[in-house]
């Protein structure tokens, strides 16, 4: 699951898979912006068949926090 | 963790091999899992240069009254998928008003080629969404109104401005009904003022040309309202359309990008057995088909109805199939069930050769190119090797489940064209015109005696507003026997019709077997040089390739020259990969090259001159000159 996301993140933010970890964080990674976590979120929702809270949306706002996230919902 | 089809997508693109990473995007991007694909694909696009693998650009600019910049990944990845690099250009939500009425607006600075208007049905009619009160008698009436009343200027400045292809959205009701089951019972209800806008909507579109309207309610219906809608991004970014659901919406763009950009399909070759009917007439023989009005026959008819109603449009059909002939003829001949029938087939390839060698046949017949091809087989290996040996055809496996076939071949819109001419209602007639005229040619000995025999006569027909459509169509779909390759659309050519400095001429054939229809266009503008008559656009269908037709064109256009008194005709030549059987028009007529700076740098590009002074093209004396235009009648002699 956790390389699925780096692929995801990798792919919607432009970013070599091989560098994120855990502390990859929105306010660290340009072009990560509202727009783009927008884009992440819904791409998130399609690639696991989950459905996200706006809040959890709004607080999944680092590689470490969309994996717990996403977790807690398989 | 890269996947399969991305990684086929990748070292396609990788080699720079045009068609197979069109191929490869079109399967990672409809068959792929990986929600990031349309963004992978997307970025490929918004690298590539002008020209790269051979995409046509189109720019397309987006106006909405919601956020609509969550599409963009998906038009440009599937624009790549169907040959084009689409450039995008999106004005902020809700600007479009601002943006359409300012002629200095980024709108049109940025010199859109298709502009997409999509306006809610709550913007325009809010009531109609926000109230539950009784509508008055008057509601249809007053509510299209209100709402054109809003459209037609945007409409109206646009087409001052721009000469872009405009598509408007129909609109969608309210998804729920604010009186229940009384909806529409005490008074008009919300749908059928909804119905009367879309109504307005379509009349504007049948008066204005280069203006057409967007499905989009029937788009939406056909994936369901609640599907299509995402309420939690409509409150949270003004973006309604549920995510899975934009890559519906940009195919539904594309249709229309498809057909501007001339790569409408022409002709559907179809395989027989599991496809035009259950079962193998070879094994199963003639009684043993599954054809008729039980399952799965029901499902094979539907898909014959399909075949029915595209040779209807004007798309040609044409078999590829192994078998024998003799089986073939006798199921056509005794199957009681068949709706297709022979004549409704442009070419039957049937045999046992390699099917890319049967559309290799049915291209080269129809005079049509490979790319205009679709090819349905049920046999995964043929597909298979169709792809494999000329990626330019469409194919699509038609599926183990025959009664989705008709959804899997209709919805991408392969044979969707802007407009319907009486040629394409009649083209399959033409093309067996055509077939008798080849074995004619077969038959008489010279090449002089055929065309004598042909019995030809041309007819210069000054373009109208009633043939501009025919004329727009023919600069989009010409490509072999056409000088310049340029395309335009209808308004840029309306524009032409009343300018005295240009000469804009349709030419329509006659011959022994019947009206070809208008099959030729010749553009040509004056010059402030006052001598000079250039020509922009010289081009002829592929019916008539090969009866000497452009040179009673060329005749034509120095009678045209001598009547706007320029003593000197320019013609110029852009190579492509198609148009070889016009590339030596000019040296054969006597022209000689001329060195001219173009503004465009093209460097294929070369330039031909004749002046009058020293000789001019005549009409062939095996072709008769009808209409008596501009007062004159070419003479005839006898071969």
């Amino acid at each position: 699951m956790e390389e699925q996301i780096k692929q995801l993140m990798a792919d919607l933010l432009n970013l070599n898979p091989a560098r994120i970890d855990d502390s990859t964080a929105m306010e660290d990674v340009d072009g990560w912006d509202s727009f783009n976590h927008l884009n992440l979120c819904l791409a998130l929702e399609q690639e696991f068949g989950v459905t996200l809270e706006v809040d959890e949306m709004e607080s999944m706002t680092s590689f470490y926090d969309i994996c717990q996230i996403i977790q807690s919902k398989l | 963790m890269i996947r399969e089809a991305r990684q086929a997508f990748l070292s396609a693109l990788e080699q720079n091999r045009a068609f197979e990473t069109r191929n490869a995007a079109w399967d990672y991007l409809t068959r792929g899992e990986e929600a990031g694909r349309w963004r992978v694909v997307a970025r490929v696009v918004r690298e590539l240069p002008e020209g790269a693998l051979g995409l046509k650009t189109l720019r397309v600019a987006v106006l909405a009254s919601f956020a609509i910049d969550f599409l963009q990944d998906a038009l440009l990845a599937l624009g790549l998928a169907h040959g084009l690099r689409v450039v995008w250009h999106v004005s902020g939500f809700a600007q479009y008003h601002q943006e359409i009425l300012d002629p200095d607006s980024g709108l049109y600075a940025f010199r859109p080629d298709v502009v997409i208007l999509a306006i809610e049905g709550e913007r325009l009619l809010p009531h109609l969404y926000a109230e539950a009160g009784a509508l008055p008698v008057n509601a249809v009436e007053s509510g299209v109104a209100a709402a054109m009343g809003v459209i037609d200027p945007l409409i109206t400045a646009l087409k001052k401005h721009s000469g872009a292809l405009l598509l408007i959205h129909d609109l969608v009701g309210p998804p729920e009904r604010a009186w229940g089951i009384l909806e529409g019972m005490n008074g008009p209800g919300a749908t059928e003022v909804i119905q009367g806008v879309r109504a307005a909507l379509l009349e504007r579109a049948r008066s204005v040309r280069g203006l057409h309207v967007v499905d989009y309610s029937g788009l939406v219906a056909r994936y369901g309202v609640r599907q299509w809608f995402d309420r939690r991004m409509a409150h949270l970014a003004q973006s309604p359309i549920a995510a899975p659901m934009l890559p519906r919406l940009a195919g539904e763009y594309l249709k229309y990008l498809r057909a501007v950009a001339g790569l409408t399909r022409k002709c559907l070759v179809t395989d027989l057995d599991h496809t035009l009917w259950g079962g193998i007439v070879g094994e199963d023989g003639l009684h043993g088909l599954k054809l008729g009005p039980t399952y799965p026959g029901s499902a094979h008819l539907a898909y014959q109805r399909l075949l029915l109603q595209l040779h209807q449009r004007g798309v040609l059909l044409a078999i590829a199939s192994k078998n024998n002939p003799q089986d073939v003829a006798e199921v056509f001949r005794d199957h009681p069930a068949m709706l297709l029938k022979p004549h409704h087939f442009a070419r039957q390839e049937i045999h046992w050769q390699p099917k890319s060698q049967s559309l290799r046949a049915i291209a080269q017949g129809l005079n049509i190119g490979l790319e205009h091809l679709v090819f349905v087989d049920d046999n995964p290996a043929e597909c298979a090797e169709v792809r494999a040996a000329l990626p330019m055809v469409t194919v699509i496996v038609f599926p183990a489940r025959p009664e989705e076939a008709v959804e899997l071949i209709l919805e991408p819109g392969w044979f969707d064209a802007l407009t319907v001419s009486e040629e394409d209602r009649n083209r399959s007639a033409l093309y067996e015109q055509r077939d008798r005229a080849e074995a004619l040619k077969m038959a008489s000995g010279s090449l002089q005696e055929y065309y004598v025999s042909l019995e030809m006569g041309v007819e210069m027909v000054p373009v109208t507003a009633a043939t501009v459509a025919r004329a727009a169509q023919l600069t989009q779909k010409t490509n072999q026997f056409n000088l310049t390759t340029r395309r335009h659309s209808e308004e840029e050519l309306a524009r032409r019709l009343n300018d005295p400095d240009w000469l804009v001429c349709g030419v329509r054939v006659i011959d022994r077997f019947g009206d070809n229809g208008v099959v030729g266009l010749m553009m040509a503008k004056a010059l402030d040089d006052q001598e000079t008559l250039e020509v922009e656009t010289f081009l002829l269908s592929c019916r008539v390739i090969g009866r000497t037709i452009e040179t009673a064109m060329l005749a034509e256009l120095c009678q045209g020259a001598r009547r706007m008194h320029r003593r000197r005709i320019r013609g110029c030549c852009i190579p492509t990969a198609r148009n070889a059987p016009a590339q030596t028009l000019y040296p054969d007529h006597g022209f000689i090259r001329a060195s001219v700076v173009s503004e465009n740098a093209n460097q294929d590009e070369t330039f031909w001159e004749l002046d009058l002074a020293c000789g001019e093209v005549t009409t062939p004396p095996w072709i008769t000159r009808i209409g008596a235009d501009h007062g004159r009648t070419d003479q005839t002699t006898d071969g």
